[in-house]
């Protein structure tokens, strides 16, 4: 009996280790433990977790890739999905240090999240819900959004591209809103691809060593704060954007160093650069 | 000595007892002691809890003999979107729970607070809750039987009326045929905070005493108590005890949390004992 109370002592003091509790009923789940036996049908084993379903998907614990870089986290090929990383972490594993970042060490996985459709068919998803960090290759890809696409209440740091929109349904529009792209290699946010737009609306661009957000034409940005980036706040260099009430401070070296470069600016109102004052 | 040879023997000594010998039964009978022969408990989350590396999903449970093997039980035909919430398991191995969202087994549809009965593959309705006057938007979360096979003992999510009855997150409810008969557990009577609530239930194999889990930590009849501890209560005396803490099973339910319990155990304390 002795030993038993002793072993009841251990258990309480055990039993001290916070928890984190979860609700969304009905939702398919993604954890650490379960991607090495597949979270659901259609996912293999191991990483990538393949979203091959449409369906409300929950993580329920941080994900750590391996150590290999040619590995992705999630991927999402159909659309569909509304994917909640109920405030947890989707972790590649890199750190980086300056404010504007300098160098970045120990990325282990390839990509975070990825929307790309095997068959290249236009995918709307919404990503929301917690963070993505420390990817080698963007914390945030997509390869083939669509109008209604949204990604919100995300924190996007320490990877080498925040997010990269490589490609998207011809005239199609991204959307991001309160969120926060924080000390990323490159840029935070970034299209690649001349056809795709994004809107984005009441986010944070901070520390990311190269732009902010690079835009193409089309896109909107309103509301947002573009702060000690190490290039432009804003890119929309040769290209079509309207702004409003944005704000930006400190990028591209602060003082009288331009904030932003737009090729045709759709004034919204409301833009200020704290700095010198002078802003569009 | 080990814990399962601990149960065996209280299980031999006590049949002897049981069968018109006067043998003593080595361990007193109380809810902080009555012989434990398998735990089986599930999570609200797929985790290692089996072993590490060893998964259960959220909508499996755990059969643990408490001296080292547990094993991963599927509920065939379960879909992989719900959470088995609390469960039972009769002696005729009958398994009666109840799941998160309303689902369609077999061809019939239960709600979040039925309680489903698997027997022999098949799905059938163990508890309409409905016919008991439980509102739609409740959940049940907790389910257990007087003794080995007496009326159902039930826990809801949320606070409801039914009947004559005004049920809390924190009561245990008994039933029989069919409607709400007693509160076996009186949360309030028993001091409980209000902002507790039970997600799983076993009777222990009596009709005097039950082994609970809470969906927090807090205190009860002074034990403090977190997560994922499972505590007793001797119901004609209010005594609590901390019977398990299930963080000392694996450090995976650091991130998982129990919402289901049940025991397997023998019936011959069913009157306490004590």
């Amino acid at each position: 009996m002795k030993r038993m109370h002793t072993a009841l002592g251990a258990l309480f003091a055990a039993s001290l280790i916070p928890g984190l509790a979860h609700a969304n009923p009905g939702a398919l789940e993604i954890n650490q433990d379960c991607v090495a036996v597949g979270c659901f049908a259609g996912d293999a084993p191991g990483f990538p977790v393949t979203i091959a379903q449409p369906g409300t998907y929950l993580l329920t614990s941080d994900l750590a890739p391996p150590g290999d870089s040619s590995i992705n986290s999630i991927e999402v090929g159909v659309s569909g999905v509304d994917l909640d990383l109920n405030g947890h972490t989707v972790d590649g594993g890199a750190t980086c240090s300056g404010n504007p970042v300098t160098t970045c060490a120990n990325f282990a996985g390839s990509r975070g999240i990825v929307l790309q459709s095997p068959i290249n068919a236009a995918i709307v998803a919404h990503v929301h819900n917690g963070s993505v960090r420390g990817f080698g290759n963007g914390g945030l890809v997509m390869f083939a959004a669509s109008d209604g696409t949204l990604f919100d209440h995300l924190t996007v740091t320490e990877n080498s591209f925040g997010m990269l929109l490589v490609g998207s349904s011809p005239n199609a529009t991204t959307r991001i809103r309160d969120s926060q792209f924080v000390r990323n290699l490159f840029d935070g946010a970034t299209v690649a691809n001349a056809g795709a737009r994004l809107l984005v609306e009441n986010s944070s661009f901070t520390g990311n060593s190269q732009d902010a957000l690079a835009l193409s034409t089309g896109s909107v940005a309103v509301g947002n704060r573009f702060n000690d980036n190490g290039a432009l706040g804003l890119q929309c260099g040769g290209s079509t954007c309207a702004l409003g009430q944005n704000t930006f401070m400190g990028n591209n070296g602060g003082g009288a160093a331009a904030q932003l470069n737009v090729g045709t600016l759709r004034d919204m109102g409301g833009n200020v650069c704290m700095d010198d004052g002078t802003c569009p | 000595m080990h814990l399962m040879d601990r149960a065996a023997a209280s299980r031999t000594a006590c049949a002897l007892f049981a069968a018109g010998m006067l043998i003593f039964c080595p361990l007193a009978a109380r809810a902080d002691s009555l012989p434990v022969l398998a735990l089986h408990y599930s999570a609200d989350s797929g985790a290692n809890i089996v072993a590490p590396n060893q998964f259960a999903a959220r909508n499996d449970y755990v059969s643990d003999d408490l001296a080292g093997t547990r094993v991963r039980k599927t509920i065939a035909g379960l879909p992989e979107r719900a959470n088995l919430a609390d469960f039972q398991i009769d002696a005729n191995g009958d398994v009666l729970f109840a799941l998160d969202i309303g689902t369609t087994l077999g061809g019939s549809y239960f709600d979040p607070a039925d309680v489903i009965r698997f027997s022999g593959g098949a799905f059938s309705k163990a508890f309409d809750a409905a016919t008991a006057g439980v509102p739609k938007g409740v959940h049940c979360d907790g389910i257990a039987r007087l003794d080995r096979n007496g009326a159902l003992l039930l826990s809801f999510d949320r606070t409801f009326a039914a009947g004559a009855f005004t049920i809390r997150p924190a009561d245990v409810m008994q039933v029989n045929a069919g409607v709400f008969t007693a509160k076996k557990l009186d949360a309030q009577a028993l001091g409980l905070g209000s902002a507790l609530n039970i997600i799983g239930i076993d009777a222990l194999g009596t009709h005097s005493d039950l082994l609970v889990a809470f969906d927090s930590g807090g205190t009860a009849g002074g034990v403090n108590f977190t997560r994922n501890d499972l505590l007793s209560v001797r119901l004609p005396t209010r005594r609590w005890t901390k019977r398990y803490s299930l963080t000392a099973f694996s450090d995976r339910w650091g991130a998982a949390h129990i919402d289901g319990l049940a025991l397997s155990n023998d019936s011959i304390f069913k009157d306490g004992f004590d």
